[in-house]
C-alpha cells in the first residue's frame, strides 16, 4: 500500500524556536499510527501542521499524492481530514444532538446525513441515550464520545485524534480504543497522539516515538511495546497494559 | 488518626441532575486518599464544593475541625487547603519560573526582584528539572502545551505548604516516565505530613500510591476501603473497572 500521508522534513513555530525540527513520517491507508513522546516534544504540533491549524516553515505535507501545504484547514476538512483537538472542542450550551448536526453542517444530502447520523449513533450510543442534554453537563469523558461520534458524520478519511484517552474512566477508555480499531477496520487511516502510551500502542499498527521535535523510530505497536528501552524512555516500568477489549463486546458507558 | 476533612450529607442538582447526592465521606490526616469512580460521578463536582468554588444544595463540609461550608476559595487556600484542576490553572502571563515563585507564597510585587530566597530559588530550578521544564523556563507559560501545563501545575503544589491537598487528575496528558516522577513526589510530601485527596482514572498510579481508595457512583460513595479489596470489589469491578 502507498502512504496516505507524507509528513516531509517539516519544521514548525509558534514565533520563536522551532517545536517541529525535521519531522519525517508517513502513515499507511487504513492503519492506526500512535504518535508517542515526551512532554512538549511537538506531537499537538504535528497534527496541527496536517490539519492546517498550523502552516511549516519548511517541509511538506502531502496527502493522497496532493501537496497541501497551502490548503486552508476548511479545504483540508473537504479532503477528508478531519482534527479532534485536545482540549474540549463540543458546543456546551447545545444539546448532544445537535452537537452530532454540526457535524453534518457541511451536508446538503438529508439521506446521506440520516446514514451517517445512524453510524455514529451506532459507535457511540450515548448520542441517543443523552440526546437532549446539554453537552456541557455531561463529564470530559461523555463530550470525547460526542465528539468522537461527531466525527463520524463527516464520513473522514484521515482522523486526526489529540489525547483521545484523556479525562476518560477506564470502561470508557476501553470503548474509546475499540472505537478507533473499529473506524480502521472501516477503512479510515488514523494518526493518533496518546499519553496513555502503552494503551495508544496496543491499539495500533504502527507507533512512532518523537523527541525534541524529530521523529526518532518508527516500529510496529507492537514492538515499540516490548522494546526494554523504549519503555524505560517513554513507557515508564510500571505500568503494564491493559486489555483492549474487541469492539464486538464493548457497551457503553454512562 | 483523625479526619482533616470530612463531607456529611452534601448534594448538589444542575437542572434536573444530581451530580452528588447526599455524599459523606471522609480524609484522615496523613493518608493518600484516592476518589475514583466513572465519567459523571460527580468527582470533581465535589471537589469544586469541598474548595469552595461551588455552593452545595445541602450539606455540611469540614475541614480541621472547623466548618467551612460555603467558604471562599482564597480564604480556604490560607487555611491550608490546595487544589489543581483537570484543565490546568496557572497564570498564562507569567513565566514558568514565575508561576512557582508566585506558588512559593511570594507576592506579586517580589517577582520581579531579588528578594525571592536562595532556598525557594533552588527548589523550583529543581523541580523545573524533574518536570523537564527547565528548557522552557523562561517562556510564559501560555506557550506550554497540554501536558507541560498539568506538570507546572503540579510543581507549583509542591512549591507551597499545605495541609491537604486535592489534585484533580495529575496524571491526565503527562508522559509515563513522568507520573512516576509524580508519584515519588507526592510521597515525599505525604511523608512530610501533608494529605492527600486523588481523583484518577490511572489505576496502576492509585494502586501503587493510594489507601483507602473511595469509590463514587451516581452522586455517591459506594465503597472504600483499601485498594487490594476495591480491585475485587464486584460492585466497582461493575460500576467502574469493566471486566
Amino acid at each position: 500500500m502507498a502512504p496516505i500521508l507524507v509528513i516531509d522534513s517539516v519544521v514548525a513555530s509558534y514565533g520563536a524556536g522551532d517545536i517541529l525540527k525535521g519531522v519525517n513520517l508517513s502513515v499507511e491507508a487504513g492503519t492506526v499510527t500512535c504518535l508517542i513522546g515526551p512532554n512538549g516534544s511537538g506531537k499537538s504540533t504535528v497534527l496541527k501542521t496536517v490539519s492546517g491549524l498550523l502552516r511549516p516553515k519548511r517541509g511538506t505535507v502531502t496527502f493522497r499524492d496532493q501537496e497541501i501545504n497551502r490548503l486552508s484547514p476548511k479545504a483540508r476538512l473537504l479532503l477528508g481530514i478531519v482534527h479532534v483537538p485536545q482540549d474540549r472542542s463540543l458546543f456546551p450550551a447545545m444539546s448532544v444532538w445537535d452537537n452530532l448536526l454540526m457535524g453534518g453542517y457541511l451536508l446538503r444530502n438529508q439521506k446521506q446525513l440520516q446514514a451517517r447520523l445512524e453510524e455514529a449513533v451506532e459507535a457511540f450510543p450515548i448520542c441517543k441515550t443523552r440526546a437532549r442534554e446539554h453537552a456541557g453537563s455531561l463529564s470530559g469523558g461523555e463530550q470525547k464520545q460526542v465528539e468522537l461520534a461527531r466525527t463520524l458524520v463527516l464520513d473522514p478519511t484521515l482522523i486526526l485524534l489529540d489525547e483521545p484517552s484523556i479525562g476518560l474512566d477506564p470502561k470508557s477508555r476501553q470503548v474509546v480504543f475499540a472505537s478507533i480499531r473499529t473506524l480502521s477496520e472501516t477503512g479510515r487511516t488514523v494518526l493518533l497522539v496518546e499519553q496513555n502510551a502503552r494503551s495508544g500502542l496496543a491499539a495500533s499498527d504502527m507507533g512512532a516515538v518523537l523527541e525534541s521535535g524529530v521523529v526518532r523510530l518508527v516500529a510496529s505497536g507492537a514492538s515499540l511495546l516490548e522494546d526494554p528501552e523504549v519503555a524505560r524512555l517513554y513507557l515508564g516500568a510500571g505500568s503494564k497494559t491493559p486489555p483492549i477489549t474487541t469492539p464486538q463486546t464493548t457497551t457503553a458507558t454512562s | 488518626m483523625s479526619d482533616l476533612l470530612s463531607v456529611h450529607e452534601v448534594t448538589k442538582v444542575f437542572g434536573g441532575v444530581r451530580a452528588v447526592d447526599g455524599a459523606s465521606l471522609s480524609v484522615k490526616e496523613g493518608t493518600i486518599t484516592a476518589l475514583i469512580g466513572p465519567n459523571g460521578s460527580g468527582k470533581t463536582t465535589l471537589f469544586n464544593i469541598i474548595t469552595g468554588y461551588l455552593k452545595a444544595d445541602a450539606g455540611r463540609v469540614e475541614f480541621a475541625g472547623h466548618d467551612v461550608t460555603g467558604s471562599d476559595p482564597g480564604r480556604l487556600y490560607r487555611q491550608g487547603l490546595s487544589r489543581t484542576f483537570q484543565q490546568a490553572r496557572i497564570f498564562p502571563q507569567l513565566t514558568v519560573q514565575e508561576n512557582l515563585v508566585v506558588a512559593g507564597g511570594y507576592g506579586w510585587r517580589k517577582l520581579f526582584t531579588s528578594r525571592v530566597g536562595r532556598e525557594d530559588r533552588l527548589r523550583a530550578d529543581s523541580l523545573l528539572e524533574e518536570f523537564r521544564l527547565d528548557r522552557v523556563s523562561d517562556l510564559f507559560a501560555s506557550e506550554l502545551s497540554y501536558g507541560q501545563r498539568k506538570l507546572l501545575e503540579f510543581a507549583a503544589v509542591l512549591m507551597s505548604s499545605p495541609r491537604l491537598v486535592l489534585l484533580d487528575e495529575p496524571t491526565a496528558g503527562v508522559n509515563p516516565v513522568l507520573i512516576e516522577t509524580m508519584e515519588r513526589h507526592v510521597r515525599e510530601r505525604n511523608a512530610e505530613g501533608i494529605t492527600f485527596l486523588i481523583v484518577e482514572h490511572d489505576m496502576t498510579f492509585v494502586m501503587r500510591l493510594c489507601d483507602p481508595v473511595i469509590v463514587l457512583d451516581a452522586g455517591k460513595p459506594i465503597f472504600a476501603g483499601a485498594p487490594s479489596v476495591v480491585q475485587n470489589n464486584a460492585l466497582v469491578l461493575d460500576a467502574y473497572l469493566g471486566s
